[in-house]
């Protein structure tokens, strides 16, 4: 009980010194917090955007379109495939990595001016899957089973004369289906699209008499290369379609992740050592001022722990306020980082915040080692004497 | 009876440097020793393997009987700790701190802190309006009552001080004589190295030194 008591004093007149001689060097005191914080600050900013860079890249790639391909089993068999089989494969993919699909069946159709290839899509998927594809005069259809309208490629609608408004008739000679579309929306790819007339899946059917067919899918699903390989081989198990991922997009997401992870590391890396550079500097000098208090700190009877310690604690207390206040503001930073390189915020990650902590915490226990370690090597009676 | 410390041939030697020469020794508790020389005579250095600050090339340090060549650095902590109290002539106090807390510091590394036993120990040396001032804030005088309360606050056998009133004025020189002659008459041992004889003169022995060696020992 006693014991405790003293010992409880003790430590109390110890952190009572500690914090006077950091309010008394404050200046330089300062400088180390500062650049500690800094230092936490970066590593939290990129260890939050290191945390959620997954989901922003390959949102961003996903500019690109489809990552995954549906095609029949066997094109010499037939060139087409069950939607039905299509939408049972959809279980497969974890829930959320499935951005968007559209399905695809292609036919020839007769129009007014001559024949043109006519593409039964999902436009929602589409929009997805061919994010590229762009609305050049009118609008996009957004309700995936719109049968009355239509979307057509700049360069069809240029040789067909056709314009947004305008009606086109369409028929199956065969079972004597016959509808009127109208032209919703003029896109624009720059390719092959450029040359197609857009229309519901189910429309394209009835017009080519081909109910529940289809040619191919393309799909937007999230994951890297090896994710969405695996993905793709558990989807061609489940019926008459082998699904394919598209190698050079999906391996060039993964590549292009890596490297701007690396890229992040080793910037973290370089500012932390750049702060413990900074604290080493600062300590040094702080140590350098206070030879003449440890010399007297020993001279009193404090052994060399007990100075390492009294200089342990004061650095402890200050990289850990500073580390903790800088992997906070991270967060903030990784804000700026998001807004400015993707156009949104970053997630808040709770793992940035012990990262960031013990990474800068690490550094500048290195940083303090040496001129701590050095302290305590001082000839005691040399600098009392004041030479 | 056992002297609190015996000096015995004792030499120093900094590279081919002698700075002690066959200095023998013996001091009893209670006595008040001046060592005395001009500078560069060796008297520091005599007093830093007095404290245990450094150590003798040549001969033997008897402290308390104990052969102060057989122990290592953590005991000689401890017996610095406990046997010994030292005053400055530069104070050495520790700048961030109160008068109080310059006090307790020595208490914090021989033990446990005790406030009203440091308050006391100030108000021994005239400086219990003091307690909550830094150093900068005392008088040269009041810094070395402040060094002095420091060196007693763990009540050691023996007072080692090195020039305690070099750096101060007529004035604090003679408080800081009446506070010797009051350690003494409580019995303290008291070892002084001063430039002063004035200062000199109220110790039971002097002992001189000239270039290393020990000239004479004259009882006052």
């Amino acid at each position: 009980m006693v014991a405790n008591k003293k010992q409880s004093l003790r430590s109390a007149f110890l952190l009572r010194s500690v914090f006077k001689s950091l309010r008394f060097s404050y200046d330089r005191t300062l400088i180390i917090f500062i650049s500690i914080m800094l230092g936490a600050c970066v590593t939290g900013a990129f260890v939050n955007v290191y945390l959620d860079i997954d989901s922003k890249m390959r949102k961003e790639l996903k500019a690109y379109g489809a990552n995954v391909l549906f095609t029949p089993q066997s094109v010499e068999k037939s060139l087409f495939f069950d939607q039905s089989d299509y939408e049972k494969s959809l279980h497969v993919i974890p829930k959320g990595s499935l951005l968007g699909a559209s399905p695809y069946l292609f036919g020839t159709v007769r129009l007014s001016l001559g024949d043109a290839v006519m593409a039964g899509v999902d436009f929602a998927g589409m929009k997805v899957a061919k994010p590229f594809l762009e609305v050049v005069q009118g609008a996009y259809i957004n309700v995936d089973f719109d049968e009355r309208n239509a979307l057509i490629g700049v360069d069809l609608a240029k040789k067909m004369e056709l314009k947004v408004g305008s009606s086109i008739n369409l028929v199956n000679e065969q079972s004597g289906f016959s509808t009127t579309i109208r032209i919703k929306g003029i896109v624009s790819s720059g390719d092959k699209e450029d040359g197609l007339l857009f229309v519901s899946l189910p429309l394209a059917q009835k017009v080519l008499g081909k109910a529940g067919q289809i040619h191919l899918v393309e799909a937007v699903i999230l994951g890297d290369f090896d994710q969405i390989n695996a993905i793709s081989t558990e989807l061609s198990k489940v019926g008459s379609f082998s699904a394919k991922p598209l190698a050079r997009i999906s391996l060039s997401e993964g590549l292009i992740l890596d490297k701007i992870k690396f890229l992040m590391a080793l910037v973290a890396f370089t500012v932390l050592l750049i702060t413990s550079m900074c604290v080493n500097t600062t300590l040094s000098s702080i140590i350098f001022s206070r030879t003449k208090e440890i010399a007297l700190l020993r001279a009193l009877g404090a052994s060399k722990r007990n100075v390492a310690t009294l200089f342990g604690t004061e650095t402890l207390l200050m990289t850990l306020f500073a580390s903790v206040l800088g992997a906070f503001l991270g967060f903030f930073l990784s804000q700026f980082f998001g807004t400015v390189i993707f156009g949104s915020g970053i997630d808040f990650r709770f793992l940035s915040i012990p990262i960031a902590t013990i990474l800068s915490l690490l550094f500048a226990a290195v940083a303090a080692y040496f001129p701590i370690k050095r302290s305590l090597n001082l000839p005691v009676a040399t600098i009392l004497r004041g030479e | 009876m056992t002297p609190v410390l015996e000096l015995k041939n004792i030499e120093k030697k900094f590279g081919d440097v002698i700075a002690l020469e066959g200095i023998n020794l013996c001091v009893h508790k209670g006595e008040w020793i001046s060592i005395m020389g001009p500078s560069g005579s060796g008297k520091t250095t005599l007093l830093n393997i007095l404290s245990l600050m450094d150590t003798p090339s040549n001969g033997e340090y008897l402290l308390g009987g104990v052969d102060a060549g057989s122990l290592d650095e953590a005991q000689k902590l401890v017996i610095r700790r406990e046997k010994v109290g030292l005053i400055f002539q530069q104070f050495h106090l520790i700048p961030y701190l109160s008068a109080l807390e310059n006090v307790m510091i020595a208490q914090y590394y021989h033990s446990s802190v005790d406030e009203e036993d440091a308050k006391a120990a100030l108000a021994k040396v005239g400086l219990a309006h003091r307690l909550t001032h830094r150093p900068s804030e005392l008088s040269g005088g009041e810094q070395q009552r402040l060094c002095i309360a420091r060196s007693l606050i763990n009540d050691p056998e023996i007072l080692l001080a090195d020039e305690p009133t070099g750096n101060l004025d007529e004035q604090n020189e003679k408080v800081i004589l009446d506070l010797f002659c009051r350690l003494r008459e409580e019995g303290k041992t008291i070892i002084l190295i001063t430039h002063n004889p004035e200062l000199g003169r109220y110790a039971d022995r002097i002992i001189n030194l000239r270039h290393g060696k020990m000239e004479e020992v004259a009882h006052a």
